[in-house]
């Protein structure tokens, strides 16, 4: 009688850790889901960010250009991007 | 167990013992179980935790991070741009130093301009040095 009492307690027991572990599975699963979708979002944002500055730069670049070289051309495109700016 | 144990009547204090038996046996098992199963839990929290710590942890960067792209990118007229750069790879085909000085550092190569039909074929000389800023 007394064993059985022991195995009842002990089910009850391992039913819990058993809810109690599908309960930390679904959050770490969750947890990681959104570890790795920040990491990845902030990642490809970097990349954007990077070349946007190279865009910048190339643009920067083209316009020290064409003060060495004046050139109705590259005046056309810089004032064209200028119209609707490229970058921030 | 042979089949002479299982078809002849065991006595009775035989069954009892028999029953002791694995009753401890599942005792012992549920306890194995409960070892296990509670390790699982421990490292299932210690997982979760880790997981939702360097969540918590990126996280303001990593929004900072894409709310800047977001911004920079909503600001962008990506047609204007693919034409800037269009028109500028075209002014680096018709001018070969401005293509060595600006185009070459951004990895932009234009294609050389098409020789004329009537052209004979000759090398093509090497590209002049670019000066140095």
């Amino acid at each position: 009688m007394k064993c059985e009492t022991m195995n009842s307690v002990l089910t009850f027991v391992l039913g819990t850790f058993v809810v109690l572990g599908v309960l930390f599975a679904v959050r770490a699963i969750s947890g990681q889901r959104d570890f790795r979708a920040l990491q990845f979002g902030a990642a490809q944002s970097q990349t954007g960010l990077n070349q946007l500055m190279q865009l910048n730069s190339l643009v920067n670049d083209t316009r020290e250009y064409g003060k060495l070289h004046p050139s109705p051309e590259i005046t056309r495109m810089l004032d064209a991007l200028q119209a609707k700016p490229a970058t921030r | 167990m042979n089949d002479s144990e299982i078809n002849s009547p065991p006595a009775q204090g035989d069954l009892s013992a028999q029953v002791a038996s694995l009753q401890r046996q599942v005792f012992m098992l549920l306890l194995v179980l409960l070892v296990v199963s509670a390790t699982l839990v421990a490292y299932l929290r210690y997982q979760d935790y880790i997981y939702h710590k360097d969540a918590a942890a990126i996280r303001p960067q990593a929004m900072q991070i894409i709310t800047t792209f977001n911004a920079a990118k909503s600001g962008i007229n990506q047609q204007g741009l693919q034409d800037f750069l269009k028109q500028l790879v075209a002014y680096g085909q018709k001018n070969p130093d401005f293509a060595a000085q600006v185009l070459k550092k951004y990895g932009i190569v234009p294609a050389p301009p098409q020789p004329a039909a009537a052209a004979p074929a000759k090398p093509a000389a090497p590209a002049p040095a670019a000066p140095k800023k």
